[in-house]
Order: structure tokens, then C-alpha cells, then sequence
């Protein structure tokens, strides 16, 4: 009997002990879902030519900054944002976001993507930092490399 | 008897294993979290001593620092627009800084660094780093204060 509670409460550390080291940062899982879809949402707009659509993901005063240069590209505002799709979509080919961590910052969510993009031939990463804007999450910050 | 010790012998491995397992979907080499915690020191070092060169040295020439409190997005890019943005900051409000690295998170041949900061005048946040290498060391190339 007493073999069986030394098992059961061994079972219960273990568990507990799973739970607490996912739990630091977590994020709820409906927040995540709606990332998630943001992500998703994002992606069908670059696919789509639509750099409006793109640009909506962020808040007025986002920064975006591309990495993958020898020198930082930054795009500061929305606007800047939406001029930079505007260029650059005419031939964006296929992009796929895979959400692979999520971070909670204070009320804030720090995503981490890999992302694959079919016709540059590439793959990377992006960081962004999402913020609540009413109903929404809004990214104010994107890097990618 | 047996089918305890083996629940036993489960259940301490399970709770060995998977928190284990959820640490390492975030594995970065300990020698590299070892050098950005470095950095961060060096880098609040400055600040404390009110060194705008010195906690602004561990940036990218082409860096970019977003300070989310600021008004009209509060970015500043280049290494010597952050080097005269703290400086003119530390000149009117001395202020200490102490930082706690929280995660790190391998970004190809990146790293994003997630820490917990805290300033003596009262605020506290969470600051997003991404950092690259340069030469042999780690410099921040994109950071977001908040």
C-alpha cells in the first residue's frame, strides 16, 4: 500500500514538475489560436499580393526590420510597411510561417516562426512582438533573418 | 512489489525527462548563453555607470532600438543614434538597470534573447534582443524595450 503512494505521488512530482517548466511564459491557448491564425492570415495576404493586408498585422507605429543583408533594412510605420509589400509583392511567391515558440511578456506576446519561402528558395526566422489593440493582437515589432 | 518499483522507476523518470524535454525545443549552447549573459552585464555596467558608449558598445553599427514607451514608436537605428538617445537619457535621469536573461532561443544563426529588466526610477518590463555575431562576439542588432 504504502509502495503504491510512494508511485503515485512519484507520478504526481513528475507531472507537476512537466507542467511547471512549460508553464514559465506560457501563453493561454486561446491567445496562442489566435496568433496562429494572425500568422496564417498574414501568410495568405503576402500569397495573395495584397500588401495592405499585410501591413493591417501591424500597429501604426510598427517596426519591421529585415536581417538577412549585410545591413539592417528597417521599415518604421505601417505605411513603410505596407510601400516596402507594395515593392517587393509583385512576384512574392509562395511564404509559410511555422509557429514554433510563444513567450508571454507582461501583456505582450513574443512569437518565434520559421518561415519558408518557396520561390526565394530560402528559409529563416522571425521574431515578432505582438500587442493588444482593442479586439486584436497587433505586431509593434517584426525581425526577420 | 515489482509493479511498484516500476512506477516508481517511471514516475522518476518522467519527471526527470520531460522537463527536460520542454527545455530543449529552446536549447541554446550554455557556453553561447554564458556570453550573452555577458553582454547584457557589460552592457548594464555602462548604464549604471551613466556610459552611453560603454552600454551602447555591445550594438551593431546598423542596430535598431525600439523604446515601446516613447511616443511616435520610439525606435532609433544606427549605433550612434542608440549611443545619443542614452546619453542624453542618462544626462537628465541617472537611473540603474538590472536585467535577468529569462530564455534564449537559437534564430539560425541568431539568437533572440528574452530578459526581465527593472529600472531603479520605477519601471519594469521585458526586453526582446536579437543578437549576432560579429568577430568573435555577440551584438545586439534589433532590441525592444518595453
Amino acid at each position: 500500500m504504502k509502495m503504491h503512494l510512494v508511485a503515485l505521488a512519484g507520478l504526481a512530482i513528475g507531472v507537476a514538475l512537466a507542467a511547471v517548466a512549460q508553464e514559465q511564459n506560457a501563453v493561454n491557448q486561446q491567445a496562442r489560436q489566435e496568433i496562429e491564425g494572425l500568422i496564417l492570415k498574414g501568410d495568405d495576404a503576402y500569397n495573395q499580393n495584397n500588401p495592405a493586408a499585410v501591413a493591417a498585422q501591424f500597429t501604426y507605429d510598427a517596426i519591421e526590420v529585415f536581417g538577412w543583408q549585410s545591413r539592417v533594412d528597417a521599415a518604421s510605420g505601417q505605411p513603410a510597411i505596407s510601400e516596402r509589400y507594395a515593392f517587393q509583392l509583385p512576384s512574392p511567391g509562395e511564404l509559410s510561417n511555422k509557429l514554433i515558440q510563444l513567450y508571454a511578456i507582461g501583456n505582450e506576446i513574443c512569437a518565434v516562426t520559421e518561415f519558408q519561402h518557396v520561390v526565394l528558395g530560402r528559409k529563416g526566422y522571425s521574431v515578432r512582438i505582438y500587442v493588444r489593440e482593442g479586439d486584436n493582437w497587433k505586431i509593434r515589432m517584426a525581425y526577420a533573418n | 512489489m515489482k509493479v511498484c518499483l516500476l512506477l516508481i522507476i517511471a514516475a522518476l523518470i518522467t519527471s526527470l525527462v520531460m522537463p527536460a524535454i520542454a527545455q530543449e525545443q529552446s536549447a541554446v549552447d550554455p557556453e553561447v548563453r554564458r556570453q550573452i549573459e555577458a553582454s547584457i552585464m557589460k552592457a548594464d555596467e555602462g548604464f549604471n555607470k551613466s556610459d552611453a558608449a560603454a552600454c551602447t558598445a555591445v550594438y551593431t553599427q546598423d542596430a535598431v532600438e525600439v523604446l515601446a514607451w516613447e511616443t511616435a514608436g520610439g525606435a532609433a537605428t544606427g549605433q550612434q543614434a542608440i549611443e545619443k538617445r542614452a546619453a542624453a537619457m542618462l544626462a537628465s535621469n541617472p537611473a540603474k538597470l538590472v536585467r535577468t536573461l529569462i530564455q534564449v532561443y537559437p534564430i539560425g544563426d541568431a539568437i533572440c534573447a528574452i530578459s526581465e529588466f527593472e529600472h531603479t526610477f520605477g519601471k519594469k518590463g521585458y526586453c526582446v534582443t536579437i543578437y549576432v555575431r560579429e568577430l568573435d562576439e555577440w551584438k545586439v542588432r534589433t532590441v525592444h524595450w518595453r
